[in-house]
């Protein structure tokens, strides 16, 4: 599967060739990005969808099959949000200056150190890609055995340009970590990119359904794209009670790995209970990385093991 | 409901850490995940997260939301009188809840510093705080802080129950609110005298009763009648 084109793209891109003004406009329509100039998406009269619904949402093609521009847009968000300024006065313009009611709870101390939270997560949501330094020992090797070399190999790197699918248990179990999950959300928007991360609710286990919206509209999970990481805000039903409906045994759990492993989808899970906690059967089938201020880098590329060798 | 000390015994022999951070947040009128983390990385280091939530999840709980859980009354006062035991460990979990709970209502803050108090044994802290209650029911429109005092004078430690200022406290609130008893027991010597100059002014007729049975008042005359 080839890499989808990210805005990181253009602009290194641009960097490097340091194009007059014109040719920044052909290259960045090139790459499939539209600039300032081109159709312009201002303010629709209906509301548009989250950034996560927009990424779970299928390609669009015409009636032939054919895939129409918007499928290799991957980041025309981000142009469109500099080159719309005069058409989005209203909801702004409503509450411009006014400051949001202030969060009565007290302030959560976070259970990953915030110095590190950053590298801890793109340590859990890195895969490889083909994105390093041109590999001459695999070149060679190919050149030396007469194959053709259609492709340069690279070096593989840990990179986030695929995002990554954040699923978060609303169970009841997950009670006392609601704002850690939000804490949680909100790196990964940093880290990721909000464009480039899908967050969807599920309560029990994702197999019973999941969304990005009410709990109502929750619909059948669907896998991410090959590749893409899937990372679980969850404690894998650590706490239950007879009296909660809402949590997955190890059989389920075991069954949504499988899926995941079927579609080629890395799995991480953050859980809030140290590894004496941890269910048995999951311990060898799920990366679980312990949700905790102890959590170092090297703990989570432990757990992790390595990053998924998504290209070949 | 179960006796709260074998609820308690119960709880500690299957999470030790997890018992020593109910104690810690005892002192606390309402415990958010904010003061379960807070208590638990200062005093039960230790600990991972999991003590959070099985505290939280536990039977020593009376009633819990998404923002915040209470303890059982009765759990509450023994873990209560045994952190009392320790100061130096007291004083740490006041500090860390005073700490934590520095956004929260006033009243509520007030509330668990008085306990923090009595638990310490300066009742005349506990006497001073009360006070400042007593003076502001003597002001308009302080409907809302009688009825914070009606629940809040039964949670307190005993000490501060049977001192002047709470039964003063549970007279005015209680003539405010024309209302039944809010504390039981005994009442304190002169409290007759003491609440008679600090009835609201407000109040036009009011009969005031203490008793060992209580306080109450009902809105029929002006005379303070000791039973």
């Amino acid at each position: 599967m080839s890499d989808p084109i990210s805005l990181g793209d253009l602009v290194a891109a641009l960097h490097r060739l340091q194009p007059s003004p014109e040719a920044e406009a052909t290259i960045a329509r090139l790459l499939g990005f539209r600039t300032a100039g081109a159709k312009q998406p201002t303010t629709s009269a209906r509301p548009q969808p989250a950034a996560s619904e927009q990424r779970a949402t299928a390609p669009q093609t015409t009636e032939t099959g054919v895939e129409t521009e918007e499928q290799f847009l991957p980041s025309a968000d981000a142009f469109e949000l500099t080159s719309s300024e005069s058409g989005t006065q209203g909801s702004v313009r409503l509450l411009s200056g006014v400051q949001p009611l202030e969060r009565p709870s007290p302030h959560l101390e976070p259970l990953f150190r915030p110095r590190w939270t950053r590298h801890l997560i793109s340590g859990a949501l890195s895969t490889n890609g083909n994105t390093g330094s041109i590999d001459f020992g695999r070149l060679c090797e190919a050149v030396a055995r007469l194959q053709p070399v259609v492709r340069l190999p690279r070096r593989l790197l840990p990179t986030l340009k695929r995002g990554v699918q954040v699923l978060v248990d609303q169970g009841e179990g997950m009670q006392p970590f609601i704002q850690d999950q939000e804490q949680i959300l909100h790196w990964i928007a940093r880290v990721v990119g909000k464009d480039k991360a899908t967050i969807m609710g599920f309560a029990g286990s994702p197999l019973r359904g999941a969304g990005a919206s009410l709990r109502r509209e929750w619909r059948e999970y669907r896998t991410p794209p090959a590749n893409t990481p899937v990372l679980l805000l969850s404690d894998l039903g650590i706490h239950r009670s007879s009296r909660w409906s809402e949590w997955a045994d190890e059989a389920e759990w075991l069954e949504f790995v499988k899926i995941l492993s079927r579609s080629g989808n890395p799995l991480a899970v953050l859980v809030p209970y140290g590894p004496d906690r941890w269910p048995t059967a999951l311990r060898t089938a799920i990366k679980i990385i312990p949700w905790d201020e102890r959590t170092t880098i090297s703990r989570v590329r432990s757990a992790i093991g390595h990053t998924i060798e998504a290209e070949k | 409901m179960n006796d709260p000390a074998l609820v308690l015994d119960e709880f500690r022999a299957s999470n030790p850490a997890a018992g020593r951070l109910a104690q810690l947040v005892s002192l606390a009128v309402r415990v958010e995940p904010a003061l379960l983390r807070r208590m638990r990385q200062v005093l039960v280091p230790g600990a991972d997260a999991g003590a959070e939530a099985d505290v939280w999840f536990s039977e020593l709980v009376e009633a819990r939301s998404a923002a915040y859980m209470l303890l059982q009354p009765g759990v509450a006062n023994l873990l209560r009188s045994e952190l009392a035991k320790d100061w130096p460990l007291l004083d740490r979990a006041w500090g860390v809840t005073h700490e934590v709970h520095a956004t929260v209502a006033p009243a509520i803050q007030l509330e668990e510093e008085i306990t923090w108090l009595a638990l310490k044994g300066d009742l005349g802290g506990v006497e001073r705080r009360l006070e400042t209650v007593v003076a502001a029911l003597r002001e308009p429109g302080r409907t809302g802080l009688a009825i914070w005092a009606a629940s809040a004078l039964p949670r307190l430690p005993e000490t501060a129950q049977k001192s002047t200022a709470a039964w003063m406290l549970a007279l005015n609130a209680t003539a405010l609110l024309d209302s039944g008893a809010i504390l039981s027991g005994d009442p304190p010597s002169g409290l007759v005298e003491a609440a008679t100059s600090t009835l609201p002014t407000n109040l036009g007729s009011t009969t005031v009763t203490a008793s060992t049975r209580g306080v109450s008042s009902s809105a029929s005359s002006t005379n303070v009648v000791l039973k």
